[in-house]
Protein backbone atom coordinates (compact mmCIF):
# COMPACT_ATOMS: atom_id res chain seq x y z
CA UNK A 1 0.00 0.00 0.00
CA UNK A 2 1.68 3.76 -1.14
CA UNK A 3 2.00 5.96 2.12
CA UNK A 4 -0.47 8.09 0.73
CA UNK A 5 -3.03 5.76 0.72
CA UNK A 6 -4.38 5.95 4.40
CA UNK A 7 -4.24 10.12 4.20
CA UNK A 8 -7.29 11.29 3.70
CA UNK A 9 -8.07 13.26 0.92
CA UNK A 10 -9.17 16.50 1.17
CA UNK A 11 -12.62 17.08 1.57
CA UNK A 12 -13.76 20.81 1.20
CA UNK A 13 -16.00 23.88 -0.57
CA UNK A 14 -13.38 25.84 -1.54
CA UNK A 15 -14.49 29.93 -1.94
CA UNK A 16 -12.48 32.02 -4.46
CA UNK A 17 -12.03 35.31 -4.18
CA UNK A 18 -12.19 36.33 -7.95
CA UNK A 19 -15.79 34.39 -8.01
CA UNK A 20 -18.80 35.18 -5.71
CA UNK A 21 -19.80 31.57 -5.17
CA UNK A 22 -18.04 28.59 -3.74
CA UNK A 23 -16.21 27.35 -6.62
CA UNK A 24 -17.17 23.39 -6.30
CA UNK A 25 -17.71 21.11 -4.09
CA UNK A 26 -14.39 18.86 -3.53
CA UNK A 27 -15.69 15.19 -2.42
CA UNK A 28 -14.08 12.05 -1.58
CA UNK A 29 -17.51 10.22 -2.37
CA UNK A 30 -20.58 10.96 -4.17
CA UNK A 31 -24.49 10.64 -4.35
CA UNK A 32 -25.11 9.59 -8.30
CA UNK A 33 -28.05 8.40 -10.25
CA UNK A 34 -27.33 6.70 -13.64
CA UNK A 35 -29.75 4.90 -16.14
CA UNK A 36 -28.87 1.67 -17.12
CA UNK A 37 -30.29 -0.36 -19.46
CA UNK A 38 -33.43 2.02 -19.00
CA UNK A 39 -33.30 1.43 -15.09
CA UNK A 40 -32.49 3.92 -12.62
CA UNK A 41 -29.62 3.00 -10.53
CA UNK A 42 -28.07 5.34 -7.41
CA UNK A 43 -26.06 5.70 -4.75
CA UNK A 44 -22.97 6.87 -2.90
CA UNK A 45 -19.74 6.08 -4.37
CA UNK A 46 -16.14 6.70 -3.68
CA UNK A 47 -15.22 9.22 -6.26
CA UNK A 48 -12.19 7.12 -7.68
CA UNK A 49 -14.61 4.07 -8.24
CA UNK A 50 -14.36 3.83 -11.96
CA UNK A 51 -18.04 2.92 -14.11
CA UNK A 52 -16.66 -0.54 -14.85
CA UNK A 53 -16.11 -1.31 -11.27
CA UNK A 54 -19.52 0.57 -10.44
CA UNK A 55 -21.76 -1.50 -13.03
CA UNK A 56 -20.28 -4.83 -11.86
CA UNK A 57 -20.98 -3.76 -8.22
CA UNK A 58 -24.77 -2.95 -8.97
CA UNK A 59 -24.67 -6.55 -10.85
CA UNK A 60 -23.76 -5.76 -14.14
CA UNK A 61 -21.56 -8.98 -14.59
CA UNK A 62 -21.61 -8.41 -18.70
CA UNK A 63 -19.18 -5.51 -18.35
CA UNK A 64 -15.64 -7.21 -18.22
CA UNK A 65 -12.41 -5.72 -16.34
CA UNK A 66 -9.41 -6.62 -18.32
CA UNK A 67 -6.53 -4.28 -18.58
CA UNK A 68 -7.84 -1.38 -16.59
CA UNK A 69 -5.77 0.72 -18.93
CA UNK A 70 -7.90 1.36 -21.91
CA UNK A 71 -6.78 -0.89 -24.31
CA UNK A 72 -8.49 -4.03 -24.54
CA UNK A 73 -11.94 -2.72 -24.71
CA UNK A 74 -13.60 -5.94 -22.94
CA UNK A 75 -15.16 -2.71 -20.85
CA UNK A 76 -16.61 -1.43 -23.73
CA UNK A 77 -19.95 0.28 -23.06
CA UNK A 78 -22.32 2.76 -24.46
CA UNK A 79 -22.26 6.12 -22.63
CA UNK A 80 -25.30 8.39 -23.85
CA UNK A 81 -24.83 6.23 -26.83
CA UNK A 82 -21.82 6.66 -27.71
CA UNK A 83 -19.07 3.77 -26.80
CA UNK A 84 -16.44 4.50 -24.06
CA UNK A 85 -14.05 1.90 -22.13
CA UNK A 86 -15.91 2.40 -19.15
CA UNK A 87 -12.86 1.78 -17.02
CA UNK A 88 -11.39 5.62 -18.13
CA UNK A 89 -14.69 6.66 -16.96
CA UNK A 90 -14.94 7.59 -13.10
CA UNK A 91 -18.46 6.32 -12.23
CA UNK A 92 -19.24 10.39 -10.80
CA UNK A 93 -18.47 11.34 -14.54
CA UNK A 94 -21.61 8.68 -15.39
CA UNK A 95 -24.01 10.59 -13.13
CA UNK A 96 -27.16 11.43 -14.90
CA UNK A 97 -26.19 10.09 -17.78
CA UNK A 98 -27.72 6.76 -19.74
CA UNK A 99 -25.59 3.54 -19.93
CA UNK A 100 -26.25 0.79 -21.79
CA UNK A 101 -24.63 -2.75 -21.24
CA UNK A 102 -24.52 -6.38 -22.99
CA UNK A 103 -27.66 -7.22 -20.50
CA UNK A 104 -29.33 -4.53 -22.26
CA UNK A 105 -29.42 -6.09 -25.73
CA UNK A 106 -31.40 -9.50 -25.01
CA UNK A 107 -35.02 -8.88 -24.98
CA UNK A 108 -37.61 -11.12 -23.32
CA UNK A 109 -35.36 -13.53 -23.15
CA UNK A 110 -34.42 -13.28 -27.15
CA UNK A 111 -31.11 -13.01 -28.27
CA UNK A 112 -30.74 -9.25 -30.56
CA UNK A 113 -29.77 -10.39 -34.17
CA UNK A 114 -26.63 -9.46 -32.98
CA UNK A 115 -25.54 -11.78 -30.04
CA UNK A 116 -27.41 -14.89 -32.12
CA UNK A 117 -24.85 -14.08 -35.31
CA UNK A 118 -21.89 -13.66 -32.37
CA UNK A 119 -23.07 -17.26 -31.39
CA UNK A 120 -23.99 -19.01 -34.68
CA UNK A 121 -20.63 -17.55 -36.74
CA UNK A 122 -18.10 -18.63 -33.76
CA UNK A 123 -17.21 -15.08 -32.96
CA UNK A 124 -16.73 -16.24 -29.37
CA UNK A 125 -14.60 -19.01 -27.47
CA UNK A 126 -13.97 -18.01 -23.95
CA UNK A 127 -16.66 -15.29 -24.12
CA UNK A 128 -14.72 -13.31 -21.90
CA UNK A 129 -14.32 -9.93 -24.25
CA UNK A 130 -17.65 -10.95 -25.95
CA UNK A 131 -19.74 -8.06 -24.30
CA UNK A 132 -16.85 -5.47 -24.96
CA UNK A 133 -17.21 -6.54 -28.79
CA UNK A 134 -21.09 -6.92 -28.83
CA UNK A 135 -21.74 -3.35 -27.32
CA UNK A 136 -19.17 -1.96 -30.05
CA UNK A 137 -20.95 -3.68 -33.11
CA UNK A 138 -24.19 -2.13 -31.40
CA UNK A 139 -22.86 1.66 -31.74
CA UNK A 140 -21.03 0.40 -35.51
CA UNK A 141 -23.75 -0.41 -37.29
CA UNK A 142 -26.40 1.78 -35.59
CA UNK A 143 -24.01 4.56 -37.06
CA UNK A 144 -22.72 2.99 -39.50
CA UNK A 145 -25.35 0.58 -41.18
CA UNK A 146 -23.44 0.30 -44.39
CA UNK A 147 -20.19 0.01 -42.63
CA UNK A 148 -17.52 -2.12 -45.59
CA UNK A 149 -15.98 -5.23 -44.38
CA UNK A 150 -12.79 -3.08 -43.94
CA UNK A 151 -14.63 -0.88 -41.67
CA UNK A 152 -15.81 -3.39 -39.53
CA UNK A 153 -12.34 -4.90 -39.41
CA UNK A 154 -11.45 -1.16 -38.38
CA UNK A 155 -13.51 -0.73 -35.69
CA UNK A 156 -13.33 -4.26 -34.15
CA UNK A 157 -9.61 -3.57 -33.75
CA UNK A 158 -10.04 -1.42 -31.46
CA UNK A 159 -10.68 -4.88 -28.57
CA UNK A 160 -8.47 -7.48 -28.29
CA UNK A 161 -9.61 -11.24 -28.42
CA UNK A 162 -6.90 -13.58 -28.00
CA UNK A 163 -9.05 -16.45 -29.02
CA UNK A 164 -10.56 -16.78 -31.95
CA UNK A 165 -8.44 -14.58 -34.78
CA UNK A 166 -11.33 -12.19 -35.44
CA UNK A 167 -12.70 -13.78 -38.37
CA UNK A 168 -15.70 -15.40 -36.48
CA UNK A 169 -16.28 -11.55 -35.35
CA UNK A 170 -16.20 -9.69 -38.31
CA UNK A 171 -18.20 -12.35 -39.91
CA UNK A 172 -20.89 -12.12 -37.40
CA UNK A 173 -21.46 -8.22 -37.63
CA UNK A 174 -21.13 -8.64 -41.75
CA UNK A 175 -24.41 -10.88 -41.34
CA UNK A 176 -26.43 -8.62 -39.06
CA UNK A 177 -25.58 -5.83 -41.39
CA UNK A 178 -26.83 -7.58 -44.90
CA UNK A 179 -30.10 -9.46 -42.87
CA UNK A 180 -30.64 -5.61 -41.86
CA UNK A 181 -29.94 -4.30 -45.00
CA UNK A 182 -31.97 -7.17 -46.78
CA UNK A 183 -34.71 -6.63 -44.17
CA UNK A 184 -35.18 -2.73 -44.93
CA UNK A 185 -35.33 -3.21 -48.85
CA UNK A 186 -37.80 -5.57 -47.88
CA UNK A 187 -39.86 -3.30 -46.31
CA UNK A 188 -39.02 -0.19 -47.91
CA UNK A 189 -40.35 -2.65 -51.02
CA UNK A 190 -43.59 -3.34 -49.48
CA UNK A 191 -44.25 -0.33 -48.44
CA UNK A 192 -43.64 0.90 -51.86
CA UNK A 193 -46.31 -1.33 -53.10
CA UNK A 194 -48.98 -0.30 -50.33
CA UNK A 195 -48.30 3.45 -51.99
CA UNK A 196 -48.97 2.04 -55.10
CA UNK B 1 -4.93 -1.94 -10.44
CA UNK B 2 -7.41 0.64 -9.11
CA UNK B 3 -6.14 4.61 -8.31
CA UNK B 4 -5.26 5.45 -4.81
CA UNK B 5 -7.69 7.63 -3.17
CA UNK B 6 -8.69 11.40 -4.41
CA UNK B 7 -11.27 13.84 -4.12
CA UNK B 8 -12.85 15.21 -6.78
CA UNK B 9 -15.17 18.18 -7.55
CA UNK B 10 -16.84 19.52 -11.56
CA UNK B 11 -16.32 22.90 -11.46
CA UNK B 12 -19.48 24.80 -13.70
CA UNK B 13 -16.71 27.32 -15.17
CA UNK B 14 -13.26 27.78 -16.42
CA UNK B 15 -12.91 30.69 -13.67
CA UNK B 16 -14.28 28.23 -10.66
CA UNK B 17 -11.61 25.39 -12.31
CA UNK B 18 -8.67 28.04 -12.07
CA UNK B 19 -9.57 29.06 -8.17
CA UNK B 20 -9.87 25.14 -7.59
CA UNK B 21 -5.92 24.97 -8.93
CA UNK B 22 -4.76 27.44 -7.57
CA UNK B 23 -6.40 26.66 -3.74
CA UNK B 24 -4.60 22.60 -4.07
CA UNK B 25 -1.88 23.76 -6.60
CA UNK B 26 0.09 20.83 -7.49
CA UNK B 27 -1.91 18.53 -5.65
CA UNK B 28 -4.35 18.96 -8.18
CA UNK B 29 -4.71 17.23 -11.69
CA UNK B 30 -7.28 18.47 -14.50
CA UNK B 31 -9.40 15.58 -15.40
CA UNK B 32 -10.01 16.43 -19.29
CA UNK B 33 -11.15 12.84 -21.39
CA UNK B 34 -9.33 10.84 -19.00
CA UNK B 35 -7.52 8.71 -22.01
CA UNK B 36 -4.20 9.34 -20.55
CA UNK B 37 -5.17 10.30 -16.95
CA UNK B 38 -7.30 7.15 -16.12
CA UNK B 39 -4.71 4.68 -16.85
CA UNK B 40 -2.09 6.64 -14.97
CA UNK B 41 -4.39 7.14 -12.20
CA UNK B 42 -4.78 3.18 -12.30
CA UNK B 43 -1.41 2.26 -12.76
CA UNK B 44 -0.62 4.94 -9.87
CA UNK B 45 1.73 6.21 -11.41
CA UNK B 46 0.20 9.44 -10.99
CA UNK B 47 -1.42 10.17 -7.11
CA UNK B 48 -2.78 13.34 -7.14
CA UNK B 49 -4.96 14.77 -4.51
CA UNK B 50 -8.12 16.38 -6.00
CA UNK B 51 -9.23 15.76 -9.80
CA UNK B 52 -10.76 18.79 -11.18
CA UNK B 53 -13.30 17.53 -13.70
CA UNK B 54 -13.25 19.73 -17.54
CA UNK B 55 -15.16 17.25 -19.40
CA UNK B 56 -17.87 18.71 -19.70
CA UNK B 57 -17.54 22.09 -18.83
CA UNK B 58 -19.83 24.37 -21.58
CA UNK B 59 -17.74 27.22 -22.31
CA UNK B 60 -14.79 24.52 -22.85
CA UNK B 61 -16.40 22.69 -25.70
CA UNK B 62 -17.39 23.60 -29.22
CA UNK B 63 -15.34 24.38 -32.95
CA UNK B 64 -15.36 28.53 -34.04
CA UNK B 65 -14.69 28.62 -37.32
CA UNK B 66 -13.63 32.36 -38.50
CA UNK B 67 -11.99 34.06 -41.36
CA UNK B 68 -8.76 33.93 -39.13
CA UNK B 69 -8.75 30.93 -37.42
CA UNK B 70 -10.56 27.43 -36.30
CA UNK B 71 -10.66 27.90 -32.08
CA UNK B 72 -11.56 24.47 -30.94
CA UNK B 73 -12.36 24.32 -26.79
CA UNK B 74 -10.28 22.23 -24.89
CA UNK B 75 -12.80 19.84 -23.93
CA UNK B 76 -13.78 18.88 -27.15
CA UNK B 77 -13.77 15.40 -28.34
CA UNK B 78 -11.29 13.97 -31.01
CA UNK B 79 -14.37 12.33 -32.19
CA UNK B 80 -16.11 16.05 -32.68
CA UNK B 81 -13.03 17.26 -34.56
CA UNK B 82 -13.44 14.16 -36.66
CA UNK B 83 -16.83 14.80 -37.49
CA UNK B 84 -16.52 18.58 -37.75
CA UNK B 85 -14.86 17.82 -41.13
CA UNK B 86 -18.09 19.20 -42.86
CA UNK B 87 -17.83 22.30 -41.67
CA UNK B 88 -16.43 23.85 -44.89
CA UNK B 89 -13.27 25.24 -43.78
CA UNK B 90 -10.40 23.75 -45.42
CA UNK B 91 -8.38 24.06 -41.99
CA UNK B 92 -11.10 22.14 -40.14
CA UNK B 93 -10.73 19.41 -42.97
CA UNK B 94 -7.21 18.80 -42.15
CA UNK B 95 -8.01 18.59 -38.45
CA UNK B 96 -10.70 16.39 -39.14
CA UNK B 97 -8.15 14.03 -41.14
CA UNK B 98 -5.74 14.42 -38.05
CA UNK B 99 -8.09 13.39 -35.68
CA UNK B 100 -8.63 10.26 -37.45
CA UNK B 101 -5.35 8.71 -37.06
CA UNK B 102 -6.07 9.09 -33.11
CA UNK B 103 -6.76 6.01 -30.96
CA UNK B 104 -9.79 4.25 -31.53
CA UNK B 105 -13.64 5.13 -31.51
CA UNK B 106 -14.21 4.52 -28.25
CA UNK B 107 -11.31 6.56 -27.34
CA UNK B 108 -12.27 9.14 -29.65
CA UNK B 109 -15.58 9.53 -27.61
CA UNK B 110 -13.77 11.06 -24.63
CA UNK B 111 -10.16 12.22 -25.64
CA UNK B 112 -9.53 15.55 -25.97
CA UNK B 113 -7.43 18.11 -27.85
CA UNK B 114 -6.85 20.47 -24.84
CA UNK B 115 -5.67 16.88 -22.51
CA UNK B 116 -3.85 15.80 -25.51
CA UNK B 117 -1.82 19.19 -25.78
CA UNK B 118 -1.59 19.71 -22.17
CA UNK B 119 -0.24 15.63 -22.04
CA UNK B 120 2.40 16.90 -24.17
CA UNK B 121 3.12 13.01 -25.41
CA UNK B 122 6.19 13.55 -28.08
CA UNK B 123 4.29 11.59 -30.29
CA UNK B 124 0.77 13.30 -30.17
CA UNK B 125 -0.69 14.37 -33.32
CA UNK B 126 -2.14 17.59 -31.85
CA UNK B 127 0.98 18.76 -30.87
CA UNK B 128 2.77 18.09 -34.32
CA UNK B 129 0.06 20.05 -35.73
CA UNK B 130 0.03 23.21 -33.76
CA UNK B 131 3.76 23.52 -34.24
CA UNK B 132 2.87 22.92 -38.15
CA UNK B 133 0.16 25.41 -38.14
CA UNK B 134 1.43 27.80 -36.03
CA UNK B 135 -1.55 27.43 -33.66
CA UNK B 136 -1.79 29.48 -30.06
CA UNK B 137 -2.97 28.23 -27.06
CA UNK B 138 -5.29 30.07 -24.89
CA UNK B 139 -4.71 29.27 -21.21
CA UNK B 140 -6.45 30.93 -17.62
CA UNK B 141 -4.86 31.36 -14.75
CA UNK B 142 -4.76 33.39 -11.10
CA UNK B 143 -2.79 35.89 -12.35
CA UNK B 144 -4.77 36.15 -16.19
CA UNK B 145 -4.70 34.73 -19.14
CA UNK B 146 -1.89 34.39 -21.75
CA UNK B 147 -1.91 32.55 -25.47
CA UNK B 148 0.81 30.42 -26.20
CA UNK B 149 2.36 29.72 -29.33
CA UNK B 150 2.90 26.54 -30.44
CA UNK B 151 6.72 27.13 -30.60
CA UNK B 152 6.88 27.68 -26.62
CA UNK B 153 4.25 25.19 -25.14
CA UNK B 154 5.95 21.92 -25.61
CA UNK B 155 9.25 21.42 -23.48
CA UNK B 156 9.89 18.04 -23.29
CA UNK B 157 8.54 14.32 -22.60
CA UNK B 158 4.86 15.10 -20.77
CA UNK B 159 5.97 18.81 -20.47
CA UNK B 160 4.41 21.94 -21.26
CA UNK B 161 4.49 25.61 -20.79
CA UNK B 162 1.26 25.50 -18.33
CA UNK B 163 1.89 26.51 -15.04
CA UNK B 164 0.63 23.93 -12.23
CA UNK B 165 -2.62 26.51 -11.53
CA UNK B 166 -3.17 27.01 -15.26
CA UNK B 167 -5.76 26.03 -17.18
CA UNK B 168 -5.93 25.42 -21.36
CA UNK B 169 -9.18 26.47 -22.18
CA UNK B 170 -9.00 26.07 -26.44
CA UNK B 171 -6.32 26.27 -28.86
CA UNK B 172 -6.74 28.50 -32.41
CA UNK B 173 -5.32 27.30 -35.42
CA UNK B 174 -4.99 30.14 -38.06
CA UNK B 175 -6.65 29.39 -41.70
CA UNK B 176 -4.19 31.53 -43.25
CA UNK B 177 -2.34 28.21 -45.13
CA UNK B 178 -2.27 28.00 -48.66
CA UNK B 179 -1.19 24.42 -48.54
CA UNK B 180 -0.42 21.61 -45.97
CA UNK B 181 -0.54 18.03 -45.20
CA UNK B 182 -0.25 15.32 -42.79
CA UNK B 183 0.80 12.23 -42.64
CA UNK B 184 1.50 9.02 -40.04
CA UNK B 185 2.82 5.91 -39.79
CA UNK B 186 1.53 3.70 -37.02
CA UNK B 187 2.21 -0.86 -36.93
CA UNK B 188 -1.81 -0.73 -36.60
CA UNK B 189 -5.00 2.15 -36.81
CA UNK B 190 -5.45 3.01 -33.82
CA UNK B 191 -1.59 2.62 -32.18
CA UNK B 192 0.88 5.62 -31.08
CA UNK B 193 2.19 7.25 -34.37
CA UNK B 194 5.36 5.56 -34.80
CA UNK B 195 6.36 9.24 -36.82
CA UNK B 196 4.15 11.37 -37.27
CA UNK B 197 4.47 14.82 -39.64
CA UNK B 198 2.66 17.80 -40.84
CA UNK B 199 3.78 20.44 -43.14
CA UNK B 200 2.00 23.74 -43.89
CA UNK B 201 2.58 26.51 -46.39
CA UNK B 202 1.74 30.17 -46.35
CA UNK B 203 2.36 32.71 -48.58
CA UNK B 204 1.01 36.01 -49.31
CA UNK B 205 0.47 38.98 -51.93
CA UNK B 206 4.14 40.41 -52.32
CA UNK B 207 4.96 36.36 -52.61
CA UNK B 208 6.85 35.90 -49.36
CA UNK B 209 6.46 32.35 -48.56
CA UNK B 210 6.68 30.31 -44.70
CA UNK B 211 6.89 27.14 -44.71
CA UNK B 212 6.38 24.86 -41.19
CA UNK B 213 7.30 21.01 -41.20
CA UNK B 214 7.05 19.75 -37.55
CA UNK B 215 6.97 15.73 -36.47
CA UNK B 216 6.19 13.73 -33.67
CA UNK B 217 7.26 10.32 -32.06
CA UNK B 218 11.58 11.20 -33.17
CA UNK B 219 12.31 13.53 -29.86
CA UNK B 220 11.59 13.75 -26.29
CA UNK B 221 8.76 16.92 -27.59
CA UNK B 222 7.22 17.10 -31.00
CA UNK B 223 9.69 19.20 -33.14
CA UNK B 224 9.85 21.33 -36.28
CA UNK B 225 12.57 20.46 -38.86
CA UNK B 226 13.78 24.06 -39.80
CA UNK B 227 16.23 22.01 -42.35
CA UNK B 228 13.20 20.72 -44.87
CA UNK B 229 11.57 23.83 -43.78
CA UNK B 230 14.41 26.02 -45.46
CA UNK B 231 14.24 24.17 -48.71
CA UNK B 232 10.71 23.86 -49.23
CA UNK B 233 11.08 27.90 -48.48
CA UNK B 234 13.72 28.78 -50.82
CA UNK B 235 12.42 27.18 -53.74
CA UNK B 236 8.55 28.15 -53.11
CA UNK B 237 9.73 31.52 -52.78
CA UNK B 238 11.58 31.49 -56.43
CA UNK B 239 8.13 29.37 -57.88
CA UNK B 240 5.44 29.24 -55.48
CA UNK B 241 3.24 26.87 -57.80
CA UNK B 242 4.26 23.84 -58.89
CA UNK B 243 2.59 21.05 -60.05
CA UNK B 244 3.49 17.19 -61.61
CA UNK B 245 7.00 16.09 -61.61
CA UNK B 246 8.34 19.92 -59.89
CA UNK B 247 5.92 19.39 -56.63
CA UNK B 248 7.49 15.09 -56.34
CA UNK B 249 11.42 16.45 -56.82
CA UNK B 250 11.05 19.41 -54.67
CA UNK B 251 8.65 17.01 -51.99
CA UNK B 252 11.85 14.40 -52.34
CA UNK B 253 14.70 16.91 -51.48
CA UNK B 254 12.69 18.71 -48.65
CA UNK B 255 11.98 14.68 -47.30
CA UNK B 256 15.85 13.75 -47.33
CA UNK B 257 17.10 17.07 -46.01
CA UNK B 258 14.25 16.27 -42.34
CA UNK B 259 15.37 12.75 -42.82
CA UNK B 260 19.48 13.70 -43.06
CA UNK B 261 19.18 16.73 -39.61
CA UNK B 262 17.00 14.27 -37.34
CA UNK B 263 18.39 12.16 -35.36
CA UNK B 264 15.12 10.24 -33.49
CA UNK B 265 15.02 8.06 -30.16
CA UNK B 266 14.45 4.55 -30.55
CA UNK B 267 12.38 2.35 -28.46
CA UNK B 268 10.89 -1.05 -28.73
CA UNK B 269 8.45 0.14 -31.66
CA UNK B 270 11.44 1.54 -34.17
CA UNK B 271 15.23 1.95 -34.36
CA UNK B 272 16.34 5.48 -35.28
CA UNK B 273 17.55 4.16 -38.69
CA UNK B 274 13.94 3.80 -39.55
CA UNK B 275 12.51 6.09 -37.86
CA UNK B 276 14.77 8.64 -40.27
CA UNK B 277 13.29 6.25 -42.34
CA UNK B 278 10.12 7.04 -41.97
CA UNK B 279 11.02 10.75 -41.56
CA UNK B 280 12.21 11.06 -45.02
CA UNK B 281 8.95 9.43 -46.83
CA UNK B 282 6.19 11.15 -44.85
CA UNK B 283 7.89 14.44 -45.27
CA UNK B 284 7.98 14.06 -48.96
CA UNK B 285 4.19 12.46 -48.78
CA UNK B 286 2.94 15.32 -46.78
CA UNK B 287 4.80 17.81 -48.29
CA UNK B 288 3.56 17.23 -51.90
CA UNK B 289 0.32 17.02 -50.39
CA UNK B 290 0.79 21.03 -49.30
CA UNK B 291 2.17 21.78 -52.84
CA UNK B 292 -0.45 20.09 -54.42
CA UNK B 293 -3.46 22.35 -52.33
CA UNK B 294 -1.29 25.33 -53.27
CA UNK B 295 -1.29 24.37 -57.13
CA UNK B 296 -4.65 23.53 -57.12
CA UNK B 297 -5.48 26.62 -55.61
CA UNK B 298 -7.96 24.96 -53.72
CA UNK B 299 -7.70 27.02 -49.96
Amino acid sequence: MNARDSADPPTSVVAADTVAEPVGVVQAERDISLEVNGKSVSGEVEVRTSLADYLRGAGYFGVRVGCEQGVCGACTVLLDGRPVRSCLVLAVQADRRAVRTVEGLASDASQSDLQLAFSQERALQCGFCTPGFLMLSVALLRDHPSATDDDVLEAVSSDICRCTGYHGIVRAICRVRDERAAVDEGSSARGGEQRA
Amino acid sequence: MKPQRFSYCRPDTAAQAVALLGAYGDEAKVLAGGQSLMPLLNLRLAGPQVLVDVSSMAELRGIEVDDECVTIGAATTHQEILEGGSLGSPVMALLAKTAGFIGHWPIRTRGTIGGSLAHADPAAEWCTLALALGARIRTSGESGRRLVPADEMFLGPFTSALEDTELLTAVEFPSDVAGYGVREFAMRQGDFATVVVAVAIRSDREGAVAVRVAAGGIDVRAIRIPEGEAVLRDALRERPVRRGAAVDSLARSAGAACSSAVRPLADNHASSAYRRHLVGELVAQAAADAMMMVGDGSV
